[in-house]
């Protein structure tokens, strides 16, 4: 062999060599592993937990914003056994409400919503408290925690139950139940008029957009004022934090003389049956 | 090559086959040695195929974030945003909105009413564009016992059917924005300062990543990127803020920063809006009329830590 062919044979190998490396590079052969993307499809969050919506939407609101009102029917009020209730359509078959109506938002529970109309009556004590039979008590009222406060007549005006009536008399329409409200608790009233009580959302500059307020009823159910218990967002996952995964919660000492991580896994199940015997 | 070229000239004398053999085994020596070379060259410069995502010249040669003009700003956000969409398939609007006049921020917390529900760190990590995984919150709620406020006896990771629990109230722990960082002592490259209306911001272009920072901050509330951040498409914020909630990358630090894209426009927080009690509230403190004033004139706050002189302006109170 003629050494310029030599030559030229090494040159063509390595020439061969060298393209099919290239392309070997090219398609990611030797590049390191691609790191797992978000996987589409899988929920990282619900998103209940960024709704900015109110726990319960009050009465006067459903009025302002047009809201849902069906279920709200004149026997809430009115005797469905008594005078019959005549309704007034104009030509084109819409309602025409009564002056004494008008403004006023129909009580959204009756009894008749569960039961058979006729089926309820209402009993009352001396003192003109509504006796709750015993299956209605816990949820329905508990207006202050000794159910001082469970008569209907406190707040709502006797044969129109949707106006309300503050302890001095002062007869009140339902949208202006905050009124109502700050007739017994002023200091709150006043905090939430300042501003710290009660949820604020959209500006805190004024002068650049309209910061909106909520009223008491947006969040407390007058029967029952209590702030609702909610289901809380899950904890801080330990396997897809990466900074301070562990450690933060555990004692230093743990780890210290854990050092193994089953051991240390016992502890954390330990901790955790610790808590389910607290739970009642 | 030179030596290559020697046996065109072979010694006749010599038995022309033998030194053949010995020109084409080290022929073949050489070639497997260069050829592992030329590998070994092209493995070594493969990651250059990638170089994209080690951030482009212009983000390399940007100057600091004080030192740019208006001008090299919007070159900066422009770039920010080509950056974005690429990698999101969403065209962000970021933006570099300064302090305001006047205006310093402030934080209240009404620990009475606060729940537990953490909706405020959900609301939170929608807004500011954390990486969902690995998971990045930059709100810890702590479960705390009835009696103490040792937050050694804190638990963040409580999970009951339902809250709050009874003997228990939930203490929620972010950034604090001291009035006295110090983080920003920590910092060896001044990626991290105090701006005027009182909210410590973090350039994510100039952060190296030496976690000093994080070290040095006494309320845990700074946060690292030890991988990179992973972000569902559809689940981008494209509501920016150069300082604020623009994508990170692997390797910078990231903290709450009073949502700053939001509240240097006026609105409030997302946590404060989505709070179901109401108990977060935010304001100008040098304004006498917000509510934040009016909680620290009436109600007895405290801060966390207050021995370490950090100065929050991140106050509790219980009503």
């Amino acid at each position: 062999m003629k050494p310029e062919a030599k030559i030229s044979t090494v040159l063509t190998i390595l020439g061969v060599a060298f393209l099919g490396l290239a392309g070997l590079f090219l398609l990611d052969t030797f590049s390191g592993k691609e790191i797992e993307g978000p996987k589409p499809g899988k929920v990282y969050f619900s998103e209940v937990f960024t709704n900015v919506a109110t726990v319960r939407q009050s009465v006067g609101e459903l009025e302002e914003t047009g809201g849902d009102m069906s279920g709200l029917d004149c026997y809430a009020c009115h005797d469905r056994f008594g005078e019959e209730i005549k309704l007034k359509q104009n030509e084109e078959g819409e309602l025409i409400v009564s002056k004494e109506h008008q403004g006023l938002v129909f009580a959204r529970m009756n009894c008749e919503a569960c039961h058979k109309s006729g089926e309820v009556e209402l009993k009352f004590d001396e003192d003109f408290f509504v006796i709750i039979p015993e299956e209605h008590q816990g949820p329905a009222m508990q207006h202050g925690s000794k159910g001082r406060n469970d008569n209907c007549f406190i707040c709502h005006v006797r044969g129109n139950l949707p106006f309300l009536k503050t302890p001095k008399g002062e007869e009140l329409p339902p949208e202006k139940g905050t009124q109502l409200c700050a007739s017994c608790h002023g200091p709150i009233y006043q905090d939430w008029e300042a501003g710290s009580h009660g949820r604020a959302s959209g500006y805190w500059k004024e002068e650049m957009g309209k910061k909106e307020r909520k009223a008491c009823t947006a969040c407390h159910d007058p029967h029952r004022p209590m702030f609702p218990e909610m289901m809380p967002a899950p904890p801080p996952n330990p396997v897809n934090t990466s900074s301070h995964a562990d450690g933060d919660t555990k004692p230093e000492g743990k780890n210290k003389t854990g050092g193994d991580n089953e051991t240390d896994g016992e502890k954390e199940t330990d901790g955790e049956k610790e808590k389910e015997e607290q739970k009642p | 090559m030179s030596e290559s070229t020697n046996p065109s000239n072979p010694s006749p004398s010599r038995s022309g086959g033998s030194s053949d053999r010995m020109d084409r085994r080290s022929f073949l020596r050489k070639s497997t040695v260069a050829a592992s070379g030329l590998a070994a060259l092209a493995a070594s410069l493969s990651p250059l195929r990638k170089l994209e995502d080690y951030g482009s010249l212009e983000e390399f040669m940007q100057k600091h974030y004080k030192e740019l003009s208006a001008e090299e700003m919007d070159q900066v956000l422009k770039r920010i945003e080509r950056e974005v969409e690429r990698q999101y398939d969403v065209r962000p609007h970021v933006q570099d909105l300064k302090p305001m006049d006047g205006v310093e921020f402030v934080y209240a917390l009404n620990l009475s009413h606060c729940i537990g529900c953490r909706k405020c760190v959900y609301a939170c990590m929608a807004e500011n564009n954390q990486s969902r995984d690995p998971e990045i919150q930059y709100i810890r709620v702590l479960e705390m016992p009835n009696g103490t406020t040792d937050l050694e006896q804190g638990d963040h990771r409580y999970d009951p059917e339902t809250v709050p629990r009874k003997g228990h109230y939930y203490m929620p722990i972010q950034c604090q924005q001291c009035e006295n960082p110090p983080c920003v002592k920590a910092c060896p490259c001044r990626a991290t300062w105090q701006e005027a209306d009182g909210i410590t911001v973090i350039d994510y272009d100039w952060c190296i990543g030496c976690r000093y920072c994080e070290a040095a901050c006494p309320y845990w509330a700074r946060r690292f990127n030890f991988k990179e951040p992973h972000l569902p498409k559809d689940q981008v914020n494209p509501n920016m803020h150069y300082l604020g909630n623009r994508p990170r990358k692997k390797g910078v630090v990231e903290k709450c920063h009073f949502c700053i894209q939001r509240t240097r426009a006026g609105k409030y927080p997302a946590c404060v809006e989505v709070c179901p009690t109401g108990v977060r509230k935010f304001g100008n403190i040098l304004d006498p009329e917000s509510e934040v004033s009016y909680i620290l004139r009436n109600k007895r706050v405290f801060v966390l830590k207050e021995a370490v002189g950090t100065m929050p302006r991140f106050f509790y109170y219980f009503d």
